[in-house]
């Protein structure tokens, strides 16, 4: 359970002020305890009341709720980038699918998909603040994330032919994590090549290979 | 610009109130200056700069579109 800390002139204030950080509105919502409370001046001055509250079981948010706050969420970011937009969620297992409908597509988009990874990191950091079960975010536009799949798809297997021919490793440098899952998912029924990423950092690929024969 | 990174960080931080943006408007450049309370510093960034990397793409892209650039900077 996550305790959040709050502190005030009084009881309500300081309850008020942690209840902000975890982002709930009503008291009935989360537990309290108070931590102490403390005059500064030998009595004098103002008096500073310190707790800390979680979330009940009870109030754990239901799935409709985390979609809507995440529909919420990316729509705030939307709107502070100028984009006029529209967003549409559902929920899958542990992922909520955000869809975005606007005009700008390719600014949304970004260098192979940069832009849209970035929202969906901040949507994902932002509502897993709020809730205490995580959830996993995928945002996409203009069906995206499929196209990109269907290239990298035929991107691996071309090389895998290639690699086959010529008995030579090819590598794919720079591509996100995402990326090269989709290369090594593309491959790996394919027992002619391996896959293998290398590098670290900016600097990872993927590298496709003969499959070694064992001895 | 100045509001999207307030909006992004305040929601990041445990200490919103110490949350303060500045923008330095350029020609060409802006410079957004952002200063979070010194415990939130990690928040911000986030693993392996993840989440400044996240705030600094969308801020591109925004700029983009008002065909100006523009320039995180996470002051400490």
């Amino acid at each position: 359970m996550e305790w959040l800390e709050g502190e005030g002139k009084t009881e309500d204030e300081a309850v008020e002020d942690a209840m902000k950080k975890l982002g709930v509105s009503s008291r009935d919502e989360v537990r309290v305890e108070i931590i102490g409370e403390k005059r500064k001046l030998f009595g004098f001055g103002e008096k500073r009341v310190k707790v800390k509250v979680a979330l009940n079981e009870s109030s754990v948010k239901t799935s409709e709720e985390k979609v809507s706050e995440s529909i919420n969420i990316l729509q705030k970011l939307l709107n502070g980038m100028g984009i006029d937009a529209k967003v549409e969620g559902n929920e899958k297992g542990d992922n909520i699918y955000l869809n975005i409908f606007s005009e700008v597509g390719g600014i949304l988009i970004g260098r192979r998909g940069e832009t849209l990874d970035s929202l969906e990191h901040l949507v994902d950091r932002l509502i897993n603040r709020k809730f205490q079960e995580r959830v996993n975010i995928v945002i996409d536009t203009e069906n995206y994330r499929e196209r990109r799949r269907e290239k990298l798809d035929r991107l691996a297997k071309g090389l895998a032919r290639q690699v086959k021919t010529t008995g030579k490793r090819a590598a794919i440098p720079s591509m996100t994590t995402r990326d090269r899952k989709v290369i090594h998912m593309a491959l790996q029924n394919d027992s002619s090549v391996e896959t293998i990423s290398e590098g670290e950092g900016f600097d990872r690929k993927v590298v496709i290979s003969p499959k070694r024969t064992r001895y | 610009m100045k509001e999207l990174i307030t909006y992004i960080a305040k929601s990041l931080v445990d200490k919103p109130e110490e949350v303060s943006v500045q923008e330095v408007e350029g020609e060409k450049t802006s410079v957004i200056e952002l200063k979070v309370a010194p415990e939130d510093l990690g928040k911000v960034i986030g693993k392996q700069g993840r989440t400044a990397r996240a705030m600094r793409t969308i801020l591109s892209a925004t700029a983009t579109k008002l065909r100006k650039r523009a320039v995180l900077e996470i002051l400490e």
